[in-house]
């Protein structure tokens, strides 16, 4: 009843309460959320609502009433339009061979001379064909390895088969490479700008710490050849590099150099991204590996420099808090695969290695259980539909009742082979989960920041733009 | 009841019933081990083994408040859950518009027949 006595006509709506402080974030299934303080949590749990309470139960799909419903159903729907998807991204590894020797690489790479393990042109023709089998509009193509640049040859060749068979399908098409740089050359440097290839690079901070990281079978220095190149691709080709960086057990004390490297060399967002417990990381984990508490404290020391940046007007982000921020704010989802429910495997992506092989995605590689096929014998329909794939995406969503307890559930994801990888089982122990752990930490830091630190909130709210 | 080593509580399963214990035990498992004894009709003890010996009160802190907030999300749900089940429906059924075109398409051919 409101305070004029009326009758009002409203449902509950199912949400979920996280307390954070002494607030409670309230949200809903259609990725609507809001702020509530206690007496507003306890008229919205007695069902004796205020006017004010009302209207904020209202405008937040906390209750359904006849106006806001289809507000409800159109946002929700925006939610669940990622399960209608085909796949869009398309990872193809060209050559396992591989000029470095990462600590933490989950590629299973080979040395340089192993020709071997080189993606051949029927298989390539093969991969092509099973690709545009798939009926997304915008296809992704991306190159990984190995060393992408170690096979230059098929690189191209795949580039040129795609646009080639495009003249009749007519798709959107977008080519990355993923490389170290180190191999790369005028020649390569001057197709890549003519065929508006997208660059992505490793820079794990700076010189001494890269080169720990990413040592070379040859002793180059990477972290020199990687900087020279990315510097050289903006300046002559007018080409901007993307970088990625892992946080190994040496990065840990080096979260301030790490952050200053990235803006000596140009770059206004970092992804501070725990190590992947896979392939030589999880052979050399005592070496390179952490507990979560360690890369807790690592993370929020680098937000908390980040955040003085951003007081001196300097803009700079960090890539996670940006997609909760977008998450939270826009209407449009980043569509960041680790943050979603179901995650991207299979229907946001697929990655196809040099004999063929299909795999779930890039780091399902190291699993045969996230083997779905070969192109030389299996469609795309087969993968989609087939029995090993749907439990896959099913176990790649959070729905078990921790999660659905959780009001970040809108927002939130997980991701299969990590899980697989450090549990031994694709169904994740939620309680001791990594990423469990590392998306509430980074949800809880989101939030408390806005509620609790308005100047700091300002500063986030200029990261949607 | 708290011991140096372990913590026993023992719970009215008609206040608590034993998948609101199992739930917030089972959130508590990377700090305790946990054990449930005792009756399902009259009393269930559940005994708490902290890891870290030092977390005694936190833990039967957090324990009690995983009780609460299981069991006020187990009867949140099950109140929402008709209308949680009818809006993904309705959004799933209505969420490909070239489906809804189509159905629209094939009604109106059923009207002209």
């Amino acid at each position: 009843m409101n305070k004029e006595g009326q009758e009002r006509e409203y449902a509950e709506n199912f949400y979920r309460i996280n307390r954070i402080g002494d607030k409670f974030l309230a949200s809903t299934d259609s990725g609507d959320w809001t702020i509530l303080t206690k007496t507003q949590l306890a008229e919205l749990r007695s069902g004796n609502l205020s006017d004010n309470t009302y209207k904020i139960a209202k405008e937040t799909g906390l209750i359904i009433t006849e106006e806001n419903l289809p507000n409800i159903l159109a946002n929700t729907r925006k939610r669940l339009q990622p399960l209608y998807r085909s796949t869009g991204l398309h990872i193809i590894v060209t050559t396992l061979r591989c000029n470095h020797k990462c600590l933490y690489c989950h590629s299973h790479p080979k040395t340089t001379q192993d020709e071997d393990y080189d993606l051949k042109h029927e298989t390539a023709e093969r991969i092509i064909d099973f690709i545009f089998q798939c009926p997304s509009n915008n296809l992704t193509i991306e190159f990984q390895g190995g060393e992408s640049l170690l096979n230059v040859a098929s690189f191209k060749d795949v580039v040129n088969m795609c646009k080639e068979k495009n003249k009749e399908k007519k798709r959107n098409l977008t080519f990355v490479l993923v490389t170290n740089l180190s191999l790369m050359n005028e020649e390569t440097a001057q197709w890549l700008k003519d065929e508006k290839i997208v660059i992505c690079t490793s820079v794990d901070g700076p010189e001494i710490l890269h080169n720990k990281n990413r040592p070379t079978e040859s002793s180059i220095n990477s972290h020199q050849k990687t900087i020279e190149w990315m510097k050289k691709l903006k300046i002559d080709y007018g080409i901007d590099v993307g970088a990625l960086m892992v946080t190994t057990k040496s990065s840990l004390p080096h979260w301030k150099e790490i952050i200053d490297e990235y803006r000596n060399i140009g770059l206004n967002t970092i992804q501070l991204k725990p190590l992947n417990k896979l392939g030589f990381a999880e052979n050399k984990w005592k070496e390179v590996g952490y507990e979560f508490e360690e890369f807790e404290e690592f993370w929020k020391k680098s937000m908390d420099y980040i955040l003085e940046l951003n007081k001196k007007n300097i803009i700079f982000k960090e890539r996670y808090v940006e997609i909760i921020l977008k998450k939270l704010f826009m209407d449009s989802d980043p569509g960041f695969t680790d943050f979603a429910s179901p995650c991207g495997l299979i229907t946001g992506q697929l990655t196809y290695d040099y004999n063929g092989d299909i795999f779930s995605c890039d780091e399902g590689r190291n699993f045969d259980l996230f083997k779905l096929g070969n192109v030389n014998n299996t469609k795309y329909i087969d993968v989609i539909r087939s029995k090993e794939s749907q439990q896959l995406v099913n176990a790649s969503t959070i729905e078990n009742y921790i999660c659905d307890m959780c009001a970040y559930k809108p927002f939130c994801g997980t991701c299969v082979v990590n899980n697989y990888a450090r549990e031994g089982n694709i169904i994740p122990n939620i309680p001791s989960n990594f990423h469990h752990k590392l998306f509430k930490m980074m949800f809880d830091w989101v939030f408390n920041v806005l509620i609790n630190r308005p100047e700091d909130a300002k500063l986030l709210s200029r990261w949607c733009n | 009841m708290m011991t140096d080593e372990n913590i026993i509580i023992k719970i009215n399963p008609k206040i608590y019933s034993l998948d609101v214990i199992k739930a917030a035990a089972h959130i508590l498992t990377t700090e305790a081990e946990i054990h449930l004894n005792g009756d399902p009709e009259s009393e269930i003890e559940v005994t708490i083994s902290p890891k870290n010996k030092e977390d005694n009160k936190e833990l039967r802190e957090k324990f009690n408040e995983q009780l609460l907030n299981y069991s006020v999300y187990k009867s949140h749900s099950e109140k929402t859950k008709d209308i949680r089940n009818a809006i993904i429906q309705r959004v799933l059924l209505t969420n490909d518009s070239e489906f809804i075109d189509a159905v629209i398409e094939e009604l109106r051919a059923q009207d002209k027949k």
